[in-house]
């Protein structure tokens, strides 16, 4: 049995929730790549995946803005609690992204074209600058497809019931990856064997695409014939199955309701996994002391692991507390009740990994571990390595909260080949390895002088005033008077290597030189030393210790 | 033999206790070791880094040299966490083998928490780097040592141990850097002379190590060359001083 459903897709939401409308130019940025573009920016030449760099080669006025998940969801709210109105059962799918059963809608209304051209009015009315797109279809694959075509079409897309194969079968293939159901590769696949369109594939006889291409080939065939991605495995879980937890006192802060959620999740996950299933639609109910209530029912087609469940807690919550005053379910106290009910459930076939990926024990452990050094510390203590870029050591890695990363998908995805291979691919200007082992953050004003005791300096033209022969270091402040360390002899030295960074920006421009120094100790031992000149001052920016 | 009536006989539980400790398989130190890289086997007499221990470095390639020890560990799916240690350059660590995804950092403030944070970590990562804190009590010194013998995790001590009575210390006394002269070149390769020794290192070990590592810039070199991706050779002083 197929259910109609429709999708209301708001497109590039991250940009609109970061607070841009369409006519400014500007783009969210993710580990580097954009993941969301203005209309303005995508008028540019701007795409989804471009690096950085190259969007602001496109459009050198682009506004970048780090990519915040949180915000998204947060800003998301009004648009969802707008669409509950209308049908409460609905599934937000990510941020920007919700669907809904549409026969019970599709009644009341008169018709499926009312439905959506409703929808487009509510969500115009909760205050969206963008213009949302509405698709009627069966089935949720068709009707997500349909939305996003809707957009491009400035008009809701309905397709007629039964219609939804040959609705899929004239599209590109490559809408299975757009929409999150295959990884990039298999697209790839499938195309260098020449199925370009969706009914290519849909043309095959399912038992030889399952024997060629195993499980996720599979699904990418029941998704591009058009019928139900409801697997056929999919059931309505035991009532048993849902977790809840209402702590003896009410929960006044948000990062212990996540830990607790944690912990649900965790158990949730493994009585899953035990069985060889995951939960592909989660709803989360959480309710104050007072009686506020926020139930939200959550959809990923490929399952939603423990730490994906603790991630949608996280939006959901937010959401709620950063509700206007005055709003009828606005929170006024602590969380008194959280509950996870896995409403859908299907058995783990996709997401089965080969004996080189997937989570090891010792990932699990550190995961654990993880947690609860976040609730001996704090958020912020506990943080990973993010590949940010840069020309200078310390500009290179930024260190991001470790509870707002999903560490299964990080393993993963950001598994050596990409940190290894990606950073450290050509970043024009950065010092080739070996890398210094210590980063100094803030870097220690030195001092480098010549021969004859005169200060170093380097000119605009990155030209050194004289041989560097002694080095050193700099104690004190501005304001006590800076007094000089012992000095030092300098061995050897290469550069200067100039920067000049930034220089479109007036409070962010540097223009500095680097150096490499070996400078002798005490014992006259050699240390390496990087060393940056801005004019005529100097610093000490790592060790090569 | 199973007397019935010697099964109820008070204290038999802790005789059996007691047996059950003198008959327990013993494990040897050498048993007991995380996976190390070749070049530094012989600087340890068991063949490699013992779990459990702490271990502190001194001299110009301290960083370096223990960074380039766990790096096998990490590499075979154990986790690092840092623990105040901010300093730590992530493109070294990464060079020398460290799959960075595997590495949490920590920052703790108090010594109260650090002794706490150092003793919770101890359950899931197999390798701690940190920085001791100097006001830190010897009797919680203990406890964490304790802690970490029977978790098998290894501490490395960057910088001053302070209180700390390490089992082991590695020096890298001596090294020399060839690449770089009086204002040409770069730093590219250095040799560094590193002693062993310390309390549960008995009888000094030396060899010298070699850096960047030969075997990982080959595998690396190797990869490229499977993969049809162009190979860069030691890029040349116009390469990387490209303005903006």
């Amino acid at each position: 049995m197929v259910t109609r459903m429709v999708t209301v897709w708001l497109p590039d939401w991250p940009v609109v929730a970061a607070g841009y409308d369409g006519n400014l130019p500007a783009a969210v940025v993710s580990a580097n790549r954009v993941v969301a573009r203005s209309t303005a920016a995508a008028a540019a030449g701007v795409m989804i995946g471009q690096r950085r760099r190259q969007a602001q080669r496109r459009c050198p006025e682009i506004e970048l803005v780090d990519h915040d998940p949180v915000r998204d969801a947060r800003e998301f709210e009004p648009v969802v609690r707008a669409v509950a109105e209308v049908s409460p059962r609905l599934d937000v799918i990510e941020p920007g992204w919700v669907s809904l059963a549409a026969r019970g809608p599709a009644k009341y209304f008169g018709g499926d074209v009312a439905v959506a051209e409703h929808l487009q009015h509510i969500v115009a009315e909760a205050g969206v600058v963008v213009r949302a797109g509405i698709g009627v279809a069966d089935g949720r694959f068709s009707s997500s497809v349909a939305a996003r075509l809707s957009v491009r079409h400035d008009s809701p897309v309905v397709v007629e019931s039964q219609q939804s194969p040959s609705f899929c079968a004239p599209l590109p293939i490559g809408w299975l990856q757009t929409l999150g159901e295959s990884d990039p590769e298999m697209i790839d696949l499938f195309t260098r064997l020449g199925l370009h369109r969706l009914g290519d594939l849909a043309s095959l006889d399912p038992a030889d695409v399952l024997g060629r291409f195993g499980h996720p080939g599979l699904h990418a065939h029941r998704l591009a014939t058009g019928i139900d991605i409801r697997l056929p495995s999919t059931t309505d879980p035991a009532p048993e199955r849902r977790l809840g937890h209402a702590p003896e006192d009410p929960v006044a802060q948000a990062s212990a309701v996540v830990f607790v959620a944690k912990q649900l999740a965790d158990e949730l996950g493994q009585s899953l996994a035990a069985t060889g299933r995951v939960c592909t639609r989660l709803v989360v109910e959480l309710e104050t002391e007072h009686g506020e209530r926020s139930e939200r029912s959550w959809y990923r087609s490929t399952g939603l692991n423990a730490s994906a469940m603790v991630e949608r807690v996280r939006w959901q919550l937010d959401a709620w507390v950063n509700l206007p005053r005055g709003s009828e379910h606005e929170i006024t106290g602590g969380v008194a009740l959280i509950r996870l009910t896995p409403d859908e459930v299907c058995a783990d076939v996709g997401s089965q990994l080969g004996l080189w990926g997937g989570q090891s024990e010792a990932d699990r452990q550190a995961a654990r571990t993880i947690a609860r050094l976040t609730s001996i510390t704090s958020d912020e203590a506990v943080t990973v390595p993010v590949w940010n870029g840069g020309r200078l050591p310390a500009d290179r890695y930024r260190w991001v909260s470790a509870s707002n990363v999903d560490l299964d998908e990080r393993a993963r995805s950001v598994s050596g080949a990409d940190l290894r291979s990606a950073p450290t691919g050509p970043w024009p200007g950065a010092l080739p390895a070996p890398s210094p082992s210590t980063v100094f953050a803030d870097p220690y004003p030195a001092e480098v002088l010549d021969d004859a005791g005169q200060l170093v300096w380097v000119s605009g033209r990155g030209v050194v005033s004289a041989s560097p022969a002694q080095f050193r270091l700099m104690s004190g402040g501005e304001a006590s008077g800076w007094r000089p360390g012992r000095t030092r002899h300098i061995a050897a030295w290469a550069g200067p290597w100039p920067i000049d960074e930034r220089w479109w920006e007036p409070e962010g421009h540097q223009r500095l030189a680097r150096f490499q120094m070996i400078i002798e100790d005490a014992a006259g031992g050699q240390r390496g030393y990087l060393i940056v000149a801005e004019h005529r001052r100097w610093w000490v920016a790592a060790l090569y210790d | 033999m199973v007397i019935p009536s010697a099964l109820t006989a008070p204290g038999l539980s802790e005789v059996l206790a007691a047996l059950g400790d003198r008959v327990a398989p013993v494990s040897m130190a050498f048993e007991r070791t995380l996976p190390t890289p070749a070049d530094c086997v012989d600087l340890f007499a068991e063949g490699g880094l013992v779990r459990g221990r702490t271990l502190s470095f001194a001299g110009p390639a301290a960083t370096t040299v223990m960074l380039r020890l766990v790096a096998a560990a990490i590499e075979a799916g154990g986790w690092m966490a840092v623990i105040d240690v901010p300093t730590l350059g992530l493109d070294a660590a990464s060079e020398l083998g460290i799959a960075l995804e595997r590495v949490v950092a920590v920052d703790t403030q108090d010594p109260d928490v650090w002794a706490d944070v150092v003793a919770a970590a101890a359950d899931g990562f197999e390798v701690l780097v940190t920085r001791v804190p100097s006001e830190v009590r010897s009797s919680t010194l203990r406890r964490v040592i304790a802690r970490l013998q029977q978790r098998g995790v290894v501490m490395m001590v960057v910088g001053d141990p302070g209180p700390l009575a390490c089992d082991g210390v590695i020096d890298t006394g001596h090294q020399v850097w060839t690449g770089v002269g009086g204002g040409w070149g770069r730093l590219e390769q250095r040799v560094v002379e590193v002693t062993a020794g310390g309390r549960r290192l008995p009888g000094e070990r030396r060899r010298k190590m070699e850096f960047p590592v030969p075997e990982l810039q080959n595998a690396e070199v190797d990869n490229a060359e499977r993969g049809g991706v162009a190979v860069e050779g030691a890029p040349s002083i116009n390469q990387f001083s490209a303005a903006s």
